[in-house]
């Protein structure tokens, strides 16, 4: 999971990319509402974590500006705590409204569930065939035997499956496993994807030449 | 709920008009009483004087027994005649002749038991006597040779005209009472009414709805003004509650902050096995976030305790220069840090500056300002702080080479919370960054009987201006 964080205390953004990174998302960040504005409709991300209290821009246009063009899931994560508050958020387009202090875990799963959600999944449990994915416990299985993926690999096969049938393209999967910042444009992707089949079977990623990979629906 | 009004609005209505009708009907009663007696007096008296004038004219003087000849004939002088002839047939007096020595010459027919002499061998010639003697009035006059001669009639006729007077001042009294408190019934339900109306508004206007307000339909009466001044309330009370609410709401934001950095370090520090580095830096992480609600809460039990004490702050000789002097060392290195200089500006005087106040209040006061001024500013900039003799007491100056404060944050800076950018730019910040610093100040200045303001902006940068007042 890719996930946008739009927080201005330095200390919580550190502690919430830390805790999303060890987590195994890749975490893009953001310090103030302008900039925080401009990465979630620039970033492909699965999903934003927004503070309201904000510099430059508040945490509610963002949320409206956002709104107007992209459908990515919001969670708010805020100190305002006032019902009022909570509903003008989820009102406003939010998908889900967490009041700090908060627990990371909680965070977290909230955050997955928002992901799967949004690509038409209720279940923590992905399914391909006799391939499962547990989102939560982050593992591949095959009928009843584990398959042993590295951090990168597993989250090669998580991105394509939440994406299921359709294309996802090179620089996506690039970005959803090294983020932006990495620009070494190296054939990673490709020996990924060639390390998955061997792992679980040769057809399980489909190659579309030109465009990119799919797990097939 | 505005019964007891009514009451006794209607109550104090009807004794007044009971007051007035009883007093009037008294006194016509009695001026009619008067009348009548007087005119009967009038009418003994005449009748009085012309047996008198008959009986001098008489050939038989008085004081010889009447015979049984004289009472025989028919006498044009008899007084029943007489009597009969003045008054009318309607008119049934009675007489009484006495002789000088007080006996009976002569009287009525029919009285049976004459009064007693009212005057023996005395009194003056011309003495005239009235008198109400049971249920008659009597008046007597001298007559010829000492006589006493007395004429009386019954009440009973002017009795008859005051009793039927009572009745109709009764009656009419009662009509007029009668009218009178259902005129004060309907003026008191139409002076309650509103009232009414307006204490029910009132009271449907709680602390959740404070933003209602009373219908003023007109200003010019009584009751519309009370409800514009109530309304006037109402919104003084709705603007303490907002500010109330938004300082809780403020606050609570403020501390969740810091308290969730704490509890989130901790979590991601369990999580998993760390390096001691990582434990360290954690700690380091939670020692920070906890300095940070010290501050906060130290600041807000500071305002509480400004809020609910109403004792004045303690009152010693305060010595400004030397709190200057502690500031001003104090910051020093902070001053350094920011690349900041500041200079002083002492007047030249020895006597001491007659301001009373607690030293350590004041010291926060001026280190809160100096610390905002050296923060607030760039560097290679510097801080002024000066004392000066105003109108109204001593003055404490910072000005600062920042980059100020612009007018519409003027007044609303001493706000709790009140942040000039929305940034919060924590790291400049005294106080951890709440934004209390300077409600800090107002409150310990306020508490001293001083002020404190933005001083209209000259040239680049803030100048705060705390003035304290002189003992005595």
């Amino acid at each position: 999971m890719r996930i946008l964080i739009v927080e201005d205390e330095r200390e919580l953004r550190e502690i919430v990319q830390q805790s999303l990174t060890e987590a195994g998302c890749l975490v893009e960040l953001a310090a103030d509402g302008a900039e925080g504005l401009y990465k979630a409709l620039e970033l492909d991300v699965d999903a934003v974590v927004l503070d309201l209290m904000l510099p430059e821009v508040s945490g509610w246009d963002l949320l409206r500006k956002l709104r107007a063009k992209k459908d990515v899931p919001v969670l708010i994560l805020s100190a305002r705590d006032e019902l009022d508050d909570r509903l003008r958020g989820l009102n406003q387009g939010a998908d889900d409204y967490l009041t700090k202090p908060f627990e990371l875990s909680e965070l977290l799963a909230r955050l997955r569930a928002l992901v799967r959600r949004a690509a038409g999944h209720s279940t923590a449990t992905l399914e391909i065939g006799d391939v499962v994915l547990d989102t939560v416990k982050r593992t591949v299985t095959r009928g009843n035997e584990s398959i042993d993926l590295t951090a990168q690999e597993y989250k090669l096969v998580e991105l394509l499956a939440l994406r299921r049938g359709g294309v996802v393209t090179r620089a996506v999967i690039h970005d959803h496993l090294f983020g932006e910042a990495d620009e070494t444009r190296s054939n990673l992707v490709e020996v990924h994807v060639s390390n998955i089949r061997k792992k679980i079977r040769p057809d399980f990623i489909t190659t579309r030449r030109g465009h990119g990979y799919l797990i097939d629906g | 709920m505005g019964r007891s009004i009514r009451w006794s609005f209607l109550g104090w209505h009807v004794a007044s008009l009971a007051v007035v009708l009883t007093a009037f009907g008294v006194a016509m009663y009695q001026l009619r009483e008067r009348t009548l007696v007087g005119e009967v007096d009038r009418e003994l008296l005449g009748a009085a004087r012309a047996l008198d004038a008959a009986l001098r004219a008489s050939p038989e003087p008085p004081w010889k027994a009447p015979g049984s000849r004289s009472e025989a004939r028919e006498d044009a002088n008899d007084p029943e005649r007489l009597l009969r002839r003045y008054g009318g047939e309607d008119a049934i007096y009675h007489y009484v002749i006495r002789r000088k020595n007080g006996e009976v010459h002569s009287l009525s027919r029919g009285l049976g038991e004459p009064p007693p002499p009212l005057w023996l061998f005395g009194g003056a010639a011309e003495q005239v006597e009235l008198r109400t003697r049971g249920e008659f009035r009597e008046a007597a006059v001298r007559g010829p040779f000492g006589t006493e001669i007395l004429v009386g009639r019954s009440l009973d006729a002017e009795g008859r005209q005051l009793a039927e007077l009572l009745g109709w001042i009764l009656a009419s009294a009662g009509g007029l009472l009668a009218i009178g408190v259902a005129g004060g019934w309907w003026i008191s339900s139409r002076v309650v009414r509103p009232i009414a109306v307006m204490s029910r508004a009132a009271e449907t206007i709680s602390a959740r709805s404070l933003d209602q307000r009373l219908d003023v339909r007109e200003t010019r009466s009584e009751l519309g003004k009370l409800a514009n001044v109530l309304n006037h309330t109402f919104e003084r009370l709705q603007d303490s509650f907002e500010r109330q609410a938004r300082f809780t709401a403020d606050a609570s934001h403020e501390l969740r902050t810091p308290l969730s950095i704490l509890l989130s370090r901790i979590e991601l520090a369990l999580a998993q096995d760390r390096s001691d580095e990582e434990y360290r830096a954690a700690l380091r992480s939670c020692g920070e976030a906890a300095h940070r609600l010290q501050g906060l809460v130290e600041g807000l039990l500071l305002l509480a305790r400004a809020d609910s004490d109403d004792q004045p702050p303690q009152r010693r000789p305060l010595d400004l220069a030397e709190i200057v002097g502690a500031v001003t060392g104090d910051l020093a290195e902070l001053a350094e840090e920011h690349g900041v200089s500041v200079r002083v500006t002492l007047p030249g005087r020895d006597e001491a500056s007659g301001v009373m106040g607690d030293p350590e209040a004041i010291t926060r006061v001026l280190c809160n300002l100096v610390d905002n001024a050296i923060r607030y500013n760039e560097p290679g900039g510097w801080v002024e702080i000066a004392l000066r003799s105003g109108e109204h007491g001593e003055e404490i100056v910072v000005r600062d080479s920042g980059p100020g404060i612009a007018s519409e944050h003027r007044t609303r800076v001493f706000e709790r919370f009140y942040r000039v950018d929305d940034a919060r730019s924590r790291s400049a910040r005294a106080d951890g960054g709440a934004g209390l610093g300077l409600a800090i100040c107002r409150g310990i200045v306020d508490a001293h009987g001083g002020s404190i303001e933005v001083g209209a902006r000259e040239g680049p940068g803030a100048t705060f201006i705390v003035r304290l007042p002189r003992a005595g």
